[in-house]
């Protein structure tokens, strides 16, 4: 049955519970020092939804510049700081946090039947390390018209006059924080499931956190101390990355990317996980190929982790390490496509309910293939050289980056908002913004591909007459985009405050934390949770609620 | 972190361990694994930003063979060893100041660990000694690189490494101290029991990591 | 609220080493002092500087091995612990690894400094190549 967001539960009109943790405690300090894990998600959602919109009007303003092909609305020198801006703030300030920090921090205690991270004083510096981060790299950024783009690649990183040093600082602190949310999740999934809940009836969402944090951990100080590097190179001349001194600009490639190439996979990963509870959700069948999926998240981290060198096949790197980390980088496609077919395997005779988080859903996978096999194209050494630093890069990654992972992000904003907040939002709406983003998407980024296969190159201020028309097509893709995220915006905080409650599992779903009123209490469950079922299971028997449609699963 | 004061002496003669976090409650032993576990990882971390700088001595020997040879035999080798002493005694007291303070020996712990923090503050001396003598010859790295008696290409590179590696490390040596002081003072107070020692170890595992961060920074820079 | 229990996790006995004679410390701390003297005396042996490195290298991670089993306790700690000390030194090898063998066939594999091959005639060559290098591309 084609379940609205607006259908309580089984069992009459819902009631909002009298005590919950949104509730408890309503002063200013009780939220700023929360060590709530759920309170905590909700300062990070805050902080992350204002990187997100100024991370989209930087986007914007290099869209409408872009329009013509000379100058248009701003300098040029203006135009190099604000994709600099665009890209740092976008990585390191929105996506890097976006789905673990906020869905993580908030789900993954209640998904295993914990009370809380094991840490939450450090879940808490985490926060405040990265609003410091934030606030230093925003503001170094402004101050100093920071103009390397995000990649802060040396030389020109580390003789421009414009500072980099407040950025790198921020860089370096925000990476703390990532390094102490991973560690902590590592922590509370190793020492806090709840009896029963074995490794393999963790939900997937875990799984793919699990491996997230893995990454986070193990690459995140490797920045760390490329950015100490670039900063004291930038500010004393030692030459570590300065071939006149007798240094190397390719180890701080190497460096770089060791980090900057499985950051992707923090990125993409738990985006990934979110599909994989929200698909099994929507089309009301368990998932198929539970444990493949689960195996390939940590396949995925751990090959993710030697396949950096697929950014420097035109930097002078050696021809071995070119030809090896090509064969890598392709068989971050196998997993990749591990997962896609056991998700088109979940949706197989399922019983689909087209909701908003359904529609992103098939953003996703759309976005995630398109993206993946254009990837594995830029993986062919011999391809990469024609595109290299070209468009096609650029449309490349942000079909992976933005495309996968917001569609990923507003899948589970869409699918926890009830449970976050005990309301429901507007369907149709929501269904309106969710084609306009999904269409806004191929609009600015298709055009992209083109031009860069076209041979317009990244990162230009001006371009020639005959890249115009689709240079336009571009920006008004990214003005739908645009107009989708701004529809979101209303509809939901409409629905914070006059939205219908929405009773604990409002969707019918089989995921441990729908067990637990909405919004859930401050110790996460009422009663002791059983967890009888394995996760993902819409078999009619373990079910027997007759409200909903269930997908007989083979 | 914990009140100290709101916490009563126990027979034994230590104070009686604060109670389990409440998301932990009924199980202290997935606690104790959850904490020991954490600092774990926060060392693979730490491992992990030195190795860029491994990395970067990797590649520099690799390119200036010569050069780095020199320089390793301007190194002094009597204080480098004499360091390296320093702080593998410091790990062995540190060691036993954990293995004390397990057994609820605060006051034996408290004196082990001033004895680690004076071994580490004598490193600090000694890596200071070095380093003026360095400023001294000039032996610096980049653009200050003003050392006559290397004479093939690349030396600036070595002192480059050299400064970022043991000046990284040395910083570690000063956290570590602030740590061993830190639980110095709780063991002064008497405040570790066998129940309740995770912050001694902690710590203790902190000052190890710097011991073996050492362990190759010790032959890589002064005798290969 | 669920009673949290580590799954999966050895109980936490695993300390037993602990109550061990503190007498275990000293025994490591004098193998380190004479590995210390060793790979120092092994530094003064005239051999190739490959040889120097692989000694010195190795005698670290003995003694490395030395100071995390036991001054570290790893040697009997929750295998969690182990695993995660062993795959952060398998990543600092992945990532040497690779940088290594970048810096080492950055020019043997790269046609850019192969100098022009001695043995072919050079006039078979000459006439499929642009004239010079300053005439103007087709
Ligand atoms: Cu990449």
């Amino acid at each position: 049955m084609s379940s609205s967001a607006s259908s309580a539960a089984a069992g009459g009109p819902a009631v909002f519970p009298e005590h919950h943790y949104l509730n408890n405690g309503t002063t200013v300090r009780s939220w700023l020092l929360t060590l709530d894990h759920k309170r905590i998600a909700l300062l990070y959602l805050s902080v992350v939804m204002v990187s997100f919109l100024l991370g989209g009007i930087f986007a914007m303003v290099i869209r409408l510049e872009l329009l013509t092909p000379g100058p248009t609305i701003i300098e040029a020198l203006t135009y190099n700081r604000m994709f600099t801006l665009h890209g740092v703030v976008m990585i390191f300030l929105f996506m890097i946090p976006a789905i673990p920090a906020v869905f993580g921090n908030f789900f993954l205690p209640i998904m295993i039947g914990a009370k809380d991270v094991a840490f939450p004083r450090w879940n808490l510096v985490s926060f405040y390390l990265y609003f410091a981060g934030a606030v230093l790299a925003l503001w170094g950024m402004l101050n100093g018209g920071t103009d390397t783009g995000w990649t802060f690649y040396t030389p020109y990183s580390t003789t421009t006059a414009q500072g980099v040093l407040p950025v790198l600082l921020g860089v370096f602190v925000i990476g703390f924080s990532s390094i102490l949310t991973g560690l902590n999740f590592i922590v509370t999934i190793h020492t806090l499931r709840a009896p029963g809940i074995t490794w393999f009836k963790l939900p997937l969402f875990i799984w793919a956190l699990y491996g997230t944090a893995i990454i986070q951990v193990l690459a995140t100080p490797v920045i760390g101390l490329v950015a100490m590097l670039v900063a004291a190179e930038s500010a004393f001349g030692f030459g570590f990355f300065d071939p006149a001194r007798g240094g190397d600009p390719v180890l701080f490639q190497h460096l770089f990317w060791f980090y900057s190439h499985p950051a992707v996979y923090i990125m993409v990963l738990p985006a990934m996980g979110v599909i994989s509870e929200t698909i099994s959700a929507y089309s009301r069948k368990n998932i198929f190929g539970y444990s493949m999926i689960a195996a390939s998240s940590l396949g995925i981290a751990f090959v993710g982790f030697f396949a950096w060198g697929h950014h420097l096949f035109t930097s002078g790197q050696s021809a071995f390490d070119a030809g090896a980390f090509a064969v890598i980088s392709m068989l971050v496609g196998v997993f990749t496509a591990i997962k896609v077919f056991n998700w088109v395997g979940t949706l197989y005779k399922g019983a689909i309910a087209f909701t908003a988080p359904y529609a992103y859903i098939c953003g996703f996978l759309f976005f995630l293939v398109f993206g993946g096999m254009t990837g594995i194209a830029l993986a062919t050494v011999s391809l990469d050289i024609h595109w290299q630093d070209t468009y096609f890069v650029v449309a490349h990654f942000h079909f992976i980056m933005v495309g996968a992972v917001i569609m990923g992000f507003l899948a589970g904003l869409h699918y926890w908002f009830p449970k976050m907040f005990g309301r429901t939002y507007h369907e149709g709406w929501a269904l309106v913004s969710a084609a306009l983003i999904v269409l806004g998407f191929n609009a600015t980024f298709i055009p992209q591909f083109l031009l860069g296969n076209a041979g317009m190159p990244r990162r230009y201020y001006e371009y020639p007459e005959r890249f115009q028309a689709l240079n336009v097509a571009s920006t008004a893709g990214s003005s739908l985009l645009a107009i989708g995220f701004i529809i979101i915006a209303i509809y939901l905080g409409f629905a914070l405050k006059y939205g219908p409650v929405a009773g604990p599992n409002p969707w019918g779903s089989r995921g441990y934390e729908w067990m637990t009123p909405s919004p859930p209490p401050t110790e996460n469950f009422d009663v002791t949770p059983t967890f009888a079922h394995p996760p993902h299971d819409y078999t009619e028997d373990a079910v027997g609620d007759p409200d909903f449609a269930h997908a007989r699963t083979t | 972190m914990e009140a100290t004061s709101a916490r009563v002496m126990t027979a034994e003669g230590y104070l009686a361990p604060p109670p389990t976090p409440h998301h932990y409650e009924g199980n202290p032993a997935a606690h104790k694994h959850a904490v020991r576990f954490g600092m774990w990882l926060f060392l693979a971390t730490e491992i992990l930003l030195f190795a860029g700088l491994f990395v970067g001595y990797a590649v520099f020997r690799t390119d200036f063979p010569e050069a780095f040879d020199q320089a390793a035999r301007h190194l002094s080798l009597f204080l480098g060893t004499t360091n390296t002493l320093l702080l593998l005694t410091s790990s062995l007291t540190v060691a036993l100041a954990h293995h004390n303070a397990e057994h609820g020996k605060n006051r034996n712990a408290f004196w082990l660990l001033l004895v680690s923090i004076a071994m580490g503050g004598g490193f600090l001396c000694i890596k200071a000694i070095e380093y003026t003598e360095k400023f001294r010859e000039g032996a610096l790295p980049g653009r200050f690189f003003a050392f006559s008696e290397i004479t093939a290409p690349g030396g600036p590179m070595f002192y480059v490494v050299y400064f970022f590696a043991t000046g990284l490390h040395a910083l570690h040596v000063i956290v570590g101290m602030s740590l061993l002081t830190w639980v110095a003072i709780r063991c002064w107070h008497k405040e570790f029991s066998p129940t309740h020692y995770a912050p001694v170890e902690n710590a203790g595992l902190y000052w190890h990591l710097v011991d073996l961060v050492w362990i190759f920074l010790y032959p890589l820079l002064y005798l290969v | 609220m669920a009673t949290p229990h580590a799954a999966g996790t050895e109980p936490a006995h695993s300390h037993a080493t602990h109550h061990a004679s503190a007498a275990r410390y000293f025994v490591v701390w004098i193998a380190l002092l004479t590995l210390t003297v060793t790979t120092f005396g092994v530094s003064r042996i005239p051999m190739s500087g490959h040889m120097h490195l692989a000694a010195a290298i190795f005698i670290a991670c003995i003694k490395v091995f030395l100071v995390a089993c036991f001054f570290m306790h790893l040697w009997g700690s929750e295998g969690t612990n182990k695993l995660v000390f062993g795959v952060s030194f398998f990543f600092v090898a992945t990532l040497l690894f690779f940088v290594l063998a970048d810096v080492a066939t950055r020019f043997t594999l790269t046609n850019s400094r192969i100098r022009p091959l001695p043995d072919i005639d050079q006039s078979i060559l000459q006439h499929q190549r642009p004239p010079s290098p300053e005439a103007p591309a087709k």
